[in-house]
């Protein structure tokens, strides 16, 4: 008889089970059975009157139904919050289209990022960095350089004068000078810096620009070394199937002197746009440190020698950006800023 | 240079292609720009450095040619000999110092007309314009040979002489361009018996000019010293063929070949001409140099294993002349090659013509300290990490500006600022003097950009400013770091209220304050003070443990206006190598809590004098060791409040690193403060 009502009782949860819609019907259908007055819990006050041998048998069908219903009680309640969060949270759906908010990063000005590409590059060949004064007199800017006064070379290099001593640095190496001056050799280092020329702006030449000067100074220290170190300088920064180019050229400060073209990177050496058609684009002036340059420093030039390299910040900017213009660079237009 | 090849040609065999020609002279440091082909041929353009005058000529082009391709050179010679008549040319110098050598020859039966053909066709191929048979005669082999030559109207020169001596103070001359020259002592003149008749090595007189009438003629062929030649013709503002070679360096020991060439070259073209005499005034005739070169000194500079023979072969090619012992060359250097002086410069020309690319690449060896940034440097890297990381873009601008930015950023007369360097040459008027302050090239940048209607300006900059120094040359250099804000500060702010996004003081404070904070600076103070370019009331003086580093604040109207900025824009700046000496990049560890922070709020009812440092000093004085922060969090005026008051409310938090702090404890520290504050400010406590 029990089994029968067990049976009954079972399926008529079930179904009601089935049917919930909601947190409060769940609640009455779980007080329906396995509340105080439920069903279930009435079944087990009413084993008193079932004969004490069936009574454990009995006991134990009823606890398990009342179990059952109580699991698939909690099933139901875990759908219905499942539910509920699904629609909860389908009504909080965004338009994950709109744009993001927020400050956007700064950015570091293009030559600065060149500077730092090429004092990365430096560092890790065990190059130091120093400055120097950006106003210099004439003996540290020409005369120490081995460029008296009335030296044609200085034609290229006409300069804004401060007083008959005293001019805007027009390269940086008189920081070679000062650098050599202050210490003793070995001397490895670059110096990076802003330079002045008495040029008028154009597209091309800009009065004020940045140039990175280096030195390597030490008692071996050879023209295959200068070499080789703009090769692995023009590689790493320029990639490293970059074809190099030396010859000579002439600067009083250096003996022998060496102009140093890469190939070109658009065109690898084809010639294009960007390199004039020649397929070379000029990057680099260096030498072996001329005997009366050291000499002028305090040193000996028979004891000590190297090499020292000058290049162009604006110009290695132009051309790894592909930048057609070096007003760009001072305009500060953010239009500009904000796109390298 | 031009050089036409059907030239050069004459005076050595070129056998490869024009191109390959090209190629090789630039690979030698003769940079040919580009090969010309057209009526001429084709015509070299080679662009000549300073250091090589000896390659301003054809034979001196065709001797690097014949290094190149190991081939003989064909001298161009003439013999001419003087007419049985002396006592024509009669020449004197005075001032040997600046001119080593003259020569000249006085040619009679002179009948002006055209050159022929084939010497104007030189002449145009090269670049010169045919004159007149004797001009073109002096410029063909002014071309040829390297050596600037002058005709003179022997009947214009007064007595029939030249006098080589420097100008007399007020002397003038009317130049064969028909300009009037001052000429003053320093500058070498040559002259007749009366007056300069040319400005030496530089440019001829009009009065002694060869005219259609000229019948006698005075040809000169003379070394002028390179620096005289050089600063007179700066001072003339007058550049010519003549002077650009002798500022480079003419070869003395060529000065008779020249003078005869051109005689012989006259001579051919006119047929009545006859040589009357000479004049070669050369006291101190140049010898070759000398040099000894060290085979091992070739060696260790280039890093190269040449044998000693190899090296002689190649100097022999340029000409040189060579004696090899064991161990050295004693290397006889042609006097034309005044760049080749010391052993250096010979190791120079075996490089460049083994070939630069044909040496090896190594790396520098031995000891090498690891490469690195110095403390500046690492300070430089972290203020441009921290302001592009407050969304500042970096500016670059230039260090030289007008005048007038004085005035525009309202210094008062003898500011400090006003110590502005000078160029005493500008370019224009807009770089003319040094910048003492970032303020004008970044409201400069804001103004530039509001133009464009770019509108929302965020920027810094990194930069040297100028102080001149009085009674020194050089002036003081600082590097300082510049804000300029303005407009919104988010690009993407959709629904952002604008507080949030809109420059304003406490926005560009807060950037500051990340810097400073960055750094390492600690007892870092604002304090009320004005500026010149700031508004009174909205700046502020930055100091870190009581130094100055600088100024925050909203700029001036009236210098907004001089931007022709509209709106508020906001700027700040600090001695960046102040910020790296008091800064410190170590960081040191602090044990993380172990106990919790008991946190009370605070809102003060305050009169509107009351600043909050004050407030805050007060909180902190009167807590002791057991305060953590203080932190504001609300600044309220409004009607619910008496005249003249604000409330103003601070979260402090409490905390021991010993134990957990009791309500008890904490109670009392805030009575203290309340009373404190109530005392020393007459805040009251808002419930």
């Amino acid at each position: 008889m029990i089994r029968d009502d067990l049976l009954r009782l079972e399926s008529e949860a079930h179904r009601r089970l089935s049917e919930v819609r909601s947190p409060a019907e769940l609640d009455e259908v779980r007080r329906a059975y396995l509340g105080k007055k439920g069903s279930v819990t009435q079944m087990l006050k009413g084993l008193a009157s079932v004969a004490p041998e069936d009574r454990p048998a009995a006991g134990q069908a009823i606890n398990d139904l009342k179990n059952r219903v109580s699991a698939e009680a909690d099933a139901v309640m875990l759908r219905l919050e499942t539910e509920a969060e699904r629609i909860r949270l389908e009504a909080e759906r965004l338009d994950v289209t709109l744009p993001g908010r927020g400050p956007a990063p700064g950015r570091r000005h293009p030559l600065t990022k060149i500077m730092d590409e090429i004092k990365g590059i430096f560092m890790g060949l065990g190059f130091q960095i120093a400055e120097g004064p950006e106003v210099e007199t004439d003996y540290y800017n020409f005369e120490a350089l081995n460029m008296p006064s009335d030296h044609p070379a200085r034609d290229t290099q006409d300069s804004f004068y401060i007083s008959d001593n005293v001019l805007l640095r027009t390269h940086t190496s008189p920081v070679q000078i000062r650098y050599m001056e202050a210490g003793k050799p070995s001397f490895r280092a670059i110096m990076p810096g802003r330079t002045y020329r008495r040029d008028a702006v154009t597209s091309r030449h800009s009065p004020i620009f940045h140039q990175v000067e280096g030195l390597v100074i030490d008692r071996n220290v050879t023209f295959t070394d200068l070499k080789g170190t703009l090769t692995a300088f023009s590689q790493r920064m320029f990639g490293q199937d970059t074809r190099m180019r030396f010859r000579p050229d002439f600067f009083p400060f250096t003996e022998p002197s060496a102009e140093i073209a890469i190939s070109c990177f658009v065109c690898k050496g084809k010639g294009c746009r960007l390199c004039s058609g020649s397929g070379w684009l000029e990057i680099l002036g260096a030498g072996m440190v001329h005997p009366r340059v050291i000499a002028n420093a305090g040193h000996d030039p028979e004891e000590w020698q190297g090499f020292a390299f000058g290049m162009g910040v604006e110009r290695i900017a132009l051309l790894k950006y592909g930048i057609d213009d070096i007003r760009y660079f001072f305009e500060n237009d953010l239009r500009f800023l904000k796109q390298l | 240079m031009k050089a036409p090849l059907m030239w050069l040609s004459d005076l050595v065999r070129i056998d490869i292609e024009p191109a390959e020609l090209a190629d090789k002279l630039t690979m030698a440091g003769l940079e040919v720009g580009k090969v010309e082909t057209g009526e001429w041929g084709a015509v070299f353009d080679a662009e000549i450095t300073s250091n090589r005058g000896d390659c301003l000529s054809m034979l001196g082009l065709a001797r690097e040619i014949s290094a190149l391709l190991d081939t003989e050179i064909k001298q161009p010679l003439s013999e001419v000999t003087d007419g049985e008549d002396k006592g024509w040319a009669r020449v004197e110098v005075r001032d040997y110092d600046l001119c080593p050598r003259y020569a000249a020859r006085v040619v009679d039966g002179i009948k002006i007309a055209s050159s022929p053909e084939w010497v104007q066709n030189r002449l145009i191929a090269a670049g010169m314009r045919p004159i007149n048979n004797v001009v073109d005669a002096t410029n063909y082999v002014m071309l040829e040979l390297g050596q600037p030559l002058h005709a003179f109207d022997y009947t214009e020169l007064n007595e029939g002489r030249i006098i080589v001596r420097r100008a007399e103070p007020g002397e003038v001359m009317i130049s064969i361009d028909g300009m009037e020259r001052e000429l003053d002592p320093q500058m070498l003149v040559i002259a007749d018996a009366e007056q300069p008749v040319a400005v030496a090595g530089v440019m001829g007189g009009a009065e002694s000019e060869v005219s259609d009438k000229t019948e006698t003629i005075l040809l000169e062929s003379a070394i002028f010293k390179p620096g005289s030649v050089r600063r007179t013709s700066k001072r003339l503002g007058l550049s010519t063929e003549a002077s650009y070679r002798f500022e480079r360096g003419v070869d003395p020991d060529g000065v008779r070949r020249a003078l005869d060439r051109v005689t012989a070259l006259i001579l051919e073209m006119i047929p009545g001409a006859v040589v009357r005499d000479t004049a070669d005034i050369y006291p101190q005739p140049v010898l070759p140099q000398r040099i000894t070169l060290r085979g091992s000194k070739v060696n260790s500079l280039l890093g190269s294993d040449l044998s000693l023979p190899v090296m002689a072969s190649l100097l022999r090619r340029l000409h040189f002349g060579v004696i090899e012992n064991d161990d050295s060359l004693e290397v006889t250097v042609p006097t034309y090659r005044r760049d080749v002086s010391i052993e250096v410069d010979l190791v120079e020309e075996i490089a460049r013509l083994y070939g630069y690319n044909n040496f090896e690449d190594t790396l520098p060896g031995g000891l090498c300290l690891p490469g690195g940034k110095n403390r500046k440097q690492l300070f430089e890297d972290l203020v441009r990490d921290v302001l592009t990381g407050c969304s500042l873009d970096e500016a670059v601008c230039f260090s030289l500006t007008d005048k007038s930015f004085p005035d525009r950023l309202l210094l008062p007369p003898g500011d400090d600022l006003r110590r502005t360097v000078e160029i005493s040459n500008p370019l224009t008027e807009d770089l003319a003097v040094m910048r003492t302050t970032l303020a004008d090239g970044l409201l400069s940048v804001v103004k530039r950009n509001l133009s464009v209607k770019e509108n929302d300006v965020a920027v810094f900059e990194l930069g040297r400013v100028f102080l001149a120094i009085e009674g020194k040359d050089l002036p003081e250099e600082k590097s300082m770091v510049g804000i300029a804000v303005r407009g919104n500060l988010w690009q993407n702010r959709w629904n952002v209220p604008s507080e949030v996004v809109t420059a304003d003081f406490y926005q560009l404070k807060w950037m500051v304050e990340k810097l400073l904070a960055a750094c390492g600076l600690e007892d870092v103070c604002f304090a009320a003070e004005a500026t010149p370019w700031l508004h009174p009331g909205r700046s502020a003086v930055v100091t870190a443990g009581g130094r100055k580093l600088g100024y925050i604040g909203e700029v001036h109207p009236r210098a907004a206006a001089a931007y022709d900025i509209s709106g508020p824009a906001y700027l700040a700046e600090l001695d960046f190598d102040l910020l790296a000496e008091a800064g410190r990049l170590e960081r040191f560890y602090c044990s993380v809590p172990r106990f919790p922070a008991v946190e009370r709020d605070m809102a003060l009812l305050v009169s509107e004098e009351v600043t909050s440092a004050e407030v805050d000093g007060i909180i902190r004085e009167m807590a002791g060791e057991l305060i953590e922060r203080v932190v504001f969090f609300d600044l309220y005026r409004g009607s619910q409040l008496p005249e003249g008051m604000k409330s103003l409310a601070y979260s402090i938090y409490y905390r021991s690193p010993e134990r957990t702090l009791t309500d008890e404890e904490v109670n009392a520290v805030q009575e203290r403060i309340t009373t404190a504050l109530e005392e020393r400010l007459s805040a009251q406590l808002r419930r």
